[in-house]
Parts: structure tokens; C-alpha cells; sequence
């Protein structure tokens, strides 16, 4: 009677961690990596390129605590705002790296608004929408219209959550 | 096992039971949080770039100054990058190739920033999109011909590091594709007094573009086989704006075909002088 006791509560000890656990990310894989397998899945005919490593630089320095990263913007850059940006982070500074995008993001929008909007004003509500988002030791923002911002962040996190 | 062992064993089965659900509701309140924290609009300070703005004194030799007319010839070897108001060279410059010498988009305009090495325009002579640094690659310019600044220029005014960083990012770009490459800066046009292309008066902001050009010849002394000329002198009326006659639309910016003839006229007279 013991032995079963024992094997019923272990059964469910073991059927209520696995209910309550948060999902388990990778952190393993390349920013870049996670970036090509995103660009898959956007269906908008935007073509991505990989931005020059010191793209944000007008905002923000590349913190120590990053040790992979990628910002993949579209190749006509000049009449098409998506992009989005990849960076893995040692754990416990998701936080940090969210703040640090999000003070891009809005610093960006109120920079560029007067400018986008004289010639490109279609694009600038990507730009007021952007998000970010966190993926275990992954932060993400993203540029671009609604529905290919849910389907980069979905595509992302079936890449980081795939067997 | 007896009723009493019964009663015992579900009372342990619901203690742990609800010691589970508690652990549970605490952490799912946390990735609530977390997730709350992540998702705030409220905007940030951001950290800047540390660049240090450089400090450098502009030496005189890198103004070009005026000499004889190179001709034609001369300006056939140059490509024009910069912004609408170099762009609309293309078509109104009086080039003997305006749509080979100008580089642009489809926008028909660029802006100095942290994205203008990633941004792409269309290489003439293949109508691919392609970076600037590759279409220097390919076509390694005898000379270019930049011209930025007003895109921008009430941020410039306040963070000069930008404008000079920025800058000197473009002109070592250029570089490393093409070393030979001879990079001339020019000028940034002012305005018209009565340009109200941003919220501040057509005079102020010409003041700023004449502050810019204070920083122009800084940065081509602090690169080797770049030189500074000062186009936008000839398109300047007594009060420091734009001379009206050059107004092309009446938005107090772009340029009819006259101030292009004056400006290709003052490039030919300013020649490249090592």
C-alpha cells in the first residue's frame, strides 16, 4: 500500500511540474539562425537583408551582456520600414536589453516621424506599433505591420521551442 | 487499508495537492509580471553611442578653392550621393549622365544616420538594389561627391557626435571599397526665409546649415584625400537663406536647374587640389 501511495504521489509531484512549468527555451542558437528561419515564414514579399552590425548605434551601444545578435532590415529600406532585431542575452538581463529597445524604438519614432511622414507616412504606424518581446534568453523587437510581427514572433518561438 | 487510512491518505493527497497549486499560482504570477514588464510602452532613456565627438582644427587646405575651370571632363568623373536636393541632379543637374552620376533610390532621398550603410539604392548601370558600399565596389569612383545634412538637421544641431560619426562612417565605407576613391564634401544648402519645411523659421534653420558647414571641413581634415567645397555659397542671398530665384517649388528646399548650372559651375572652378 506504501509502494502504490508513493507511486501516486510521485505520479502527481511529476504531472504538476510539467503542468506549471513556463516554456523551456533554447540557448543554443544563433541570432542569425533565428533570424534566417523567421524570414521564411514572413509572407510579405519583403526581402530582408542583414543591417550593418552598427545600425542602432544612434541609440544605443551594444551591451556587453549581448553575445549574439542580428538586425535584419528591408532591402528597400528607403519606402519599406520592417525590421527586427534579434539579440540573446546572458539571463537576467532580458530586462535590461527590453529597455534599452524600447528607448530605441520610441526614440526612433519621435526622430524619424517629421521625416517618414513627409514621404512615407503609410509606413510610420509600424514604426508607432513596434514591439518587443521575450523569448527565455532571447529579446526581439520588430518593425513591421501587425500580422508579420505575430507571424515573427510565433516563427521565432517555435524555433526556439522545436524538439 | 482501513477507513481511517483512507481519510489520511487523502488529506496528505490534498495537502500536497494544494502545496502544488500554490507553487504554481506564484509562478505563473511571475511570468505575469514579467510579461507585463516587457510589454510597457513607456519610453526609456537610451544610452547613447560613447563616440567622442573628435575636436579636431579644420586646416584651411581642405577647402577647395578656386582655380581654373577643370571643365566637363572633370565632372564626368564624378558620382553625386546625398540627399533630394543632390538626387534631383539627375534630372535637373545639366550632367552629361545625371542617371549614371546620381546614386539613389526609389525615394529619391537619403539621410545621414546609423542606417545609411545598411540602406540599399539602385546601381545604374544594373537597376539592382544593392548597398552603397557594393556599388562602390563595383564602380570605384575617381571621385564622389557627398552632400548631407538637411535631412535631419534640427537632431544634428543638437548632437554634432552624430553628425561627425556618422559621417566619417560613410566616408571610411567609401574607403575600404574603393581606397582611390577622392571624396569630396560638399556644403549643405540653407533654405529660403520663408521655408516652413520644419517647425522652426527658414532663418534659423539656415543658420544651422552654415553651422554644419563650420563641421564639414573638420571632418575632411580628419580624413586623408577628402576635401570640403562650399557650393552653397553661390546659392545664398545677403541674409544667409536661399536665394529665392532658386526655389524650385516653392517649398523653399528644392532647386530649379539654374542653381544646379551655378553649382556644377563652381565645382568645375573649385578643382580637387592635393
Amino acid at each position: 500500500m506504501k509502494k502504490l501511495t508513493s507511486l501516486l504521489l510521485a505520479a502527481l509531484m511529476l504531472l504538476s511540474l510539467v503542468a506549471c512549468g513556463g516554456t523551456t527555451y533554447k540557448t543554443d542558437v544563433e541570432a542569425s539562425a533565428i533570424a534566417d528561419a523567421a524570414v521564411v515564414n514572413l509572407t510579405e514579399g519583403t526581402i530582408f537583408k542583414t543591417a550593418e552590425e552598427d545600425i542602432l548605434s544612434d541609440y544605443f551601444a551594444t551591451p556587453d551582456y549581448v553575445d549574439s545578435s542580428i538586425v535584419r532590415i528591408s532591402s528597400d529600406g528607403s519606402s519599406n520600414l520592417d525590421e527586427f532585431g534579434v539579440f540573446r542575452v546572458t539571463a537576467g538581463k532580458q530586462k535590461d536589453m527590453v529597455s534599452l529597445l524600447e528607448g530605441y524604438l520610441s526614440n526612433s519614432y519621435e526622430k524619424n516621424l517629421e521625416w517618414y511622414n513627409s514621404y512615407i507616412p503609410e509606413e510610420t504606424p509600424k514604426l508607432r506599433d513596434a514591439e518587443v518581446e521575450v523569448f527565455g534568453n532571447y529579446v526581439v523587437y520588430a518593425i513591421m505591420s501587425a500580422d508579420s510581427r505575430a507571424l515573427l514572433f510565433s516563427s521565432i518561438e517555435d524555433t526556439l521551442t522545436a524538439k | 487499508m482501513n477507513q481511517k487510512q483512507n481519510t489520511r491518505l487523502f488529506a496528505y493527497l490534498t495537502v500536497i495537492l494544494v502545496v502544488l497549486l500554490s507553487i504554481c499560482a506564484v509562478a505563473a504570477l511571475a511570468l505575469g509580471v514579467t510579461n507585463l514588464v516587457t510589454k510597457d510602452p513607456t519610453p526609456q532613456e537610451t544610452t547613447q553611442a560613447t563616440d567622442d565627438t573628435p575636436t579636431l582644427t579644420p586646416p584651411t587646405d581642405v577647402t577647395l578653392k578656386e582655380g581654373e575651370d577643370a571643365g566637363m571632363a572633370y565632372i564626368d568623373k564624378m558620382i553625386f550621393f546625398g540627399e533630394s536636393t543632390t538626387a534631383h541632379l539627375s534630372s535637373r543637374g545639366g550632367l552629361s549622365n545625371g542617371v549614371g552620376q546620381v546614386w539613389k533610390d526609389a525615394s529619391g532621398t537619403k539621410r545621414l544616420s546609423s542606417r545609411l550603410l545598411s540602406e540599399t539604392i539602385v546601381y545604374p548601370p544594373t537597376g539592382e538594389s544593392i548597398t552603397l558600399e557594393e556599388a562602390v565596389r563595383l564602380e570605384k569612383p575617381e571621385y564622389m561627391v557627398l552632400s548631407f545634412g538637411l535631412n535631419g538637421i534640427t537632431d544634428f544641431i543638437k548632437d554634432k557626435a552624430s553628425y561627425v560619426n556618422n559621417y566619417n562612417k560613410l566616408i571610411r565605407a567609401i574607403r575600404e571599397a574603393s581606397p582611390d576613391t577622392k571624396i569630396i564634401l560638399q556644403s549643405v544648402y540653407p533654405v529660403t526665409a520663408a521655408c516652413e519645411g520644419w517647425n522652426e523659421s527658414g532663418a534659423t534653420v539656415s543658420q544651422y546649415t552654415r553651422t554644419l558647414n563650420e563641421w564639414l571641413p573638420e571632418i575632411a581634415a580628419m580624413n586623408p584625400n577628402v576635401r570640403y567645397v562650399d557650393t552653397a555659397s553661390v546659392l545664398t542671398d545677403e541674409d544667409g537663406c536661399l536665394d529665392e530665384r532658386y526655389d524650385y517649388n516653392g517649398d523653399g528646399v528644392h532647386l530649379t536647374a539654374d542653381a544646379y548650372v551655378k553649382i556644377i559651375s563652381y565645382l568645375r572652378t573649385h578643382p580637387w587640389q592635393e
